[in-house]
């Protein structure tokens, strides 16, 4: 449709263009036709003044030429503006033009006449009024007027002249030629008499000379059709020009017709266009709502959640899920459980906490959420405990049945919030320790594996770069206060030459079977380091390593490559660990026994053991776990503990050893205590090389 | 019966006279001042003529009236003799040349220069003449914006100097406009050119110059071949001595008189044309006073010529 609107818009355009063209020809055609047709009625108008004067001329005896010629010679220059006209150039009008030059040709005729008219004119209309006044002069030059029939011939030629002058016949002249005979043959003895009459006759015959041409030149100027040519100039134009006028007014009425039907079409299609577009806005704002909004419960949606998440510069969000909503939907029908949906909605509506601008969304299908933008100086969590409260306290009755719900909550201020606040959600229903978690990296096992990807590359980084070595720390023997023996620590030392922390290390290299290689080239490293030394040594092993064929093939092979130095090896291996195969356990212990490497079993006392049944057989040590040791100078049970382990490893035959000695007065208590060796930082640091 | 006729005749008079048969000539006329100083410069050049021994000014002299003394004009043909017409006031006559043959100044000006018995030039040796000067080339550059002086040009600025040449403020005039008192001799002079119908030819602004008419209405004037009369251009036979009615402005100083220069004084001439054109001879007190009354149409001296 729109489409259609340009069509026709640019129609309108090119109909005005050419209704404006058009428009200009018109107003040319108007314009030129008054132009014309204004010379035409000049024209017409100075002849008309033409013919009045020589009226004029011929009437009066003090004429003025001037004022005729003007008029002649302005009648000259219209109809060279006539002739000079472009408009009448064209070809339809050559016919037009042709009838001018016909007038051009007659007016040029009658402004001869004219001339003639004025040369005629001046000495009939003199001798006319002369004659008189001639005749006037004599009576006063003679006085005596004695002959009385003279003067009568006088006066009757004298008037009859008059008469014909004005009357323009030439009857009255005719009937006083006799008389002029009669005065031609007049005998006078007085000269000046006889002088009178020869002028008087040389005039009489002035006007008879004049006045044939005279009245036939008047007739000539009164009869030439100049005026009628004009006439038919006018007629001729006007009907050119009104053929002319009904081809423009039909032009105009086209054009008038194709705007204004296209105009309107035009208006037609806009409205209409106008119409679908508030259907559409309509129908576009409803679903922009739908897109933003949940169908069921009328809350804002994850898409809605999406966008105003952008906005919130310090984002607290608490999601919200309905503990096994699925069995509501069981029990009572997906009515009910849209029912508690929308109930919760509300109710969640009602209880959030309007001044704080916490916004509800509904993010699933019983998931709930709650977004703030935090402020400091409050605490969310516990508005989420209130919320959550309410919630398991609010009872929805459907149908009359009471359903009360109850929900977990996981809160999150990290990005993406739904996931990270869901980590916590997940993790509060897993360990079903507290209805609300809030988000931490800790229980994030996604942000775990990054890490422990990014130690186990670390690590095997290491482990191809030789940065896996031992560091020895010492262990004195109590009663003589002599070191004896070291332990080996393991070290993993990165890229930067900082050192990992074992812990870590431990467990992520146990996860990753590289614990394996860990232990083989701590042991290989050990005893190259001690095989030519005078102390005895230990090294941490884990039941894994025991397990694991391929370590505990390279224990055995290692011990037999150094069959000399074994007998000096101790075995650390971890008490809390649980044995699992007891078969392989103890032929790996009857094996190691054979190269006389000794068993200590590591960090005594901090866990339960199910190593009781062994220790009888093979146990050389117990390594008294630290956190009884670290404070045993004024923590009496620990001192009670720890004096019953040295009172039953004495019974077993069991040599003590003290961890974490890191001052005289520990020292002093685990010698009086009675245990054999101490191992701390009183004692010494671990150190790469002795 | 002598008071009766009187009386008609007063009558008659007093019926077909006309408030205005002469108007004054005007202070001013319209024409383009720095064309017209142009114009006058060449007026005066005698590189107009072939032998650059004569100007327009040697027969239109202003000190001569706008004319020159002589009878006919001396530069003339066998079949083609005239006296020179004045130059002076000639914007105002309806045509120009005694028979009327050119219909404006325009293309009046153009024939003595081409004439071969006059100034003698073509078209293109004029301009090749004038286009050869610097000061005519600078001078028309200024004026007429152009770089090549055409013929046409030339003529135009001559027009437009000889549209200046008109003699305003002559006694007469200024007794039309009521500004003085004519003297009785005048006055009486001027009715009897009215009374006897002097003034039926001798009208209009110029006093003439708007007529053709026949120079010996009632008693005949002796006609010759070289006349530059009307039948040279009808060649009708009426038109013999048929001429334009000479100007009487400034005819005091524009002697001598007629197409043939055949009065030598005003008194003569005024004699002769009563007698030719009235039949009648006037008393010398009637010709003192016309005489009296024609020099009182002498004007003052062109503005332009004493700039």
């Amino acid at each position: 449709m729109l489409r259609k609107v340009y069509i026709f818009s640019a129609l309108i355009v090119v109909i005005t263009i050419l209704f404006i063209s058009f428009d200009s020809y018109t107003k040319r055609v108007i314009s030129s036709h008054e132009r014309i047709l204004r010379i035409i009625k000049t024209i017409e108008g100075i002849e008309t003044k033409v013919d009045g004067e020589i009226f004029k001329a011929g009437l009066i005896l003090y004429y003025n030429y001037d004022k005729l010629n003007d008029y002649m010679k302005e009648l000259d220059r219209y109809i060279e503006m006539l002739e000079k006209d472009d408009y009448l150039k064209k070809r339809e009008y050559s016919d037009i033009l042709n009838l001018i030059k016909v007038y051009k040709k007659l007016w040029n005729k009658k402004k001869k006449y004219i001339e003639d008219f004025k040369t005629a004119n001046s000495p009939i209309k003199n001798t006319a009024i002369y004659l008189p006044l001639l005749t006037l002069r004599y009576m006063q030059s003679v006085k005596n007027i004695s002959d009385l029939r003279y003067t009568y011939m006088l006066a009757k030629i004298v008037s009859s002249i008059y008469l014909s002058r004005n009357a323009m016949d030439l009857d009255f002249v005719l009937g006083i030629k006799k008389d002029i005979e009669t005065l031609k043959n007049y005998k006078f003895n007085d000269p000046e008499k006889e002088s009178f009459n020869r002028t008087f006759i040389a005039n009489v015959y002035t006007f008879f000379n004049f006045f044939d041409s005279y009245t036939e030149i008047i007739r000539n100027i009164l009869e030439i059709k100049t005026k009628r040519t004009l006439s038919e100039i006018e007629h001729a134009f006007s009907q050119r020009f009104s053929d002319e006028a009904k081809t423009i007014s039909l032009f105009t009425a086209f054009f008038t017709t194709t705007f204004v039907s296209g105009v309107g079409y035009i208006i037609y299609l806009l409205f209409r266009l106008d119409k679908e577009n508030k259907n559409l806005q309509a129908l576009r704002k409803t679903l922009e709502y739908s897109i933003r909004h949940d169908n069921l419960t009328g809350l804002p949606n994850r898409y809605s959640f999406e966008e105003d998440v952008k906005n919130v510069r310090n984002p607290f969000f608490i999601l919200i899920n309905i503990d096994d909503f699925r069995s509501i939907n069981d029990l009572y029908g997906t009515k009910a459980g849209d029912y508690v949906l929308i109930e919760l909605a509300n109710l969640l509506r009602d209880i959030v906490p309007e001044e704080l601008g916490g916004k509800v969304y509904r993010l699933g299908a019983d998931d709930f959420g709650i977004l703030f933008d935090a402020k400091l100086e409050i605490s969310y969590e516990e508005i989420a405990n209130q919320i959550i409260e309410k919630i398991e306290n609010h009872r929805f009755i459907y149908e009359n049945n009471e359903i009360s719900i109850s929900v977990t909550a996981g809160i999150s201020t990290k990005q993406p919030l739904i996931e990270t606040a869901d980590i916590a959600l997940k993790h509060s229903q897993k360990t079903r320790r507290s209805k609300v978690v809030v988000y931490s990296y800790e229980i994030d096992n996604k942000k775990q594996i990054e890490r422990n990807l990014k130690l186990i590359r670390a690590l095997k980084d290491a482990i191809s770069n030789d940065r896996v070595v031992p560091y020895y720390q010492p262990i004195m023997n109590n009663a003589t206060e002599k070191i004896e023996k070291y332990e080996a620590l393991m070290r993993v030392i990165d890229g930067d030459g900082n050192t990992f922390d074992v812990e870590d290390i431990l467990s992520i290299a146990k996860e990753s079977k590289l614990y394996g290689q860990l232990t083989k080239i701590i042991l290989h490293k050990t005893f190259m380091y001690f095989r030519d030394k005078e102390y005895d040594f230990s090294v941490n092993i884990s039941l894994e390593d025991i397990v694991n064929k391929s370590t505990r093939e390279y224990i055995y092979a290692v011990l037999e490559e150094f069959k000399d130095v074994s007998y000096r090896l101790t075995f650390e291996i971890l008490e809390s660990e649980e044995v699992k195969d007891y078969e392989e356990f103890s032929s790996f212990i009857r094996k190691i026994k054979e190269y006389g490497v000794k068993i200590a079993i590591d960090d005594f006392g901090s866990g339960y053991s199910n190593f009781s049944y062994l220790i009888n057989k093979d146990i050389d040590y117990f390594k008294i776990d630290g956190s009884l040791i670290k404070n045993i100078h004024k923590d009496t049970n620990a001192r009670l503990v720890v004096e019953t382990i040295v009172s039953f490893a004495k019974k077993a035959n069991i040599k003590t050893i003290a961890e974490f000695v890191n001052s005289r007065e520990v020292f002093e208590a685990v010698k009086e205590i009675g245990i054999d060796y101490s191992q701390g930082y009183y004692v010494g640091v671990p150190v790469s090389s002795l | 019966m002598f008071i009766f006729l009187k009386l008609i005749g007063a009558l008659i008079l007093s019926c077909f006279s006309w408030a205005d048969p002469i108007k004054p000539i005007p202070q001013q006329i319209e024409y383009d001042l720095k064309k017209a100083l142009i114009g006058r410069e060449l007026f005066f050049d005698p590189i107009l003529s072939r032998d650059r021994n004569i100007s327009c000014a040697t027969c239109h002299d202003p000190e001569q009236g706008g004319t020159v003394h002589l009878r006919f004009s001396p530069k003339v043909s066998d079949d083609l003799k005239a006296n020179v017409p004045t130059v002076f006031n000639a914007v105002f006559n309806f045509r120009q040349f005694w028979n009327g043959r050119a219909k404006d100044l325009y293309e009046q000006a153009a024939v003595p220069i081409l004439n071969p018995d006059e100034m003698g030039l073509t078209k293109e040796e004029v301009e090749r003449r004038v286009n050869k000067s610097d000061k005519y080339k600078k001078m028309f550059k200024e004026v007429y914006g152009i770089d090549y002086i055409t013929f046409e040009h030339v003529i135009d600025a001559i027009v437009e100097f000889e549209k200046a040449l008109i003699t305003p403020n002559s006694r007469f005039d200024r007794y039309l406009r009521g500004e003085i008192d004519l003297t009785e001799s005048e006055k009486e002079g001027y009715a009897l050119f009215k009374k006897l119908g002097c003034i039926t030819c001798h009208n209009g602004i110029n006093i003439g110059g708007n007529s053709f008419q026949k120079f010996g209405v009632v008693n005949p004037y002796k006609w010759e071949p070289y006349f530059p009369d009307r039948y040279k251009i009808t060649g009708r036979e009426e038109d013999k001595n048929v001429y334009k009615v000479p100007s009487l402005r400034n005819v005091a100083i524009t002697y001598p008189y007629f197409h043939d220069g055949s009065a030598s004084t005003l008194e003569e001439a005024v004699k002769k044309m009563a007698y030719h054109q009235l039949g009648i001879t006037l008393t010398d007190e009637e010709v003192t006073k016309i005489v009296d009354f024609l020099k009182s149409l002498t004007g003052e001296m062109p503005a332009i010529l004493k700039r």
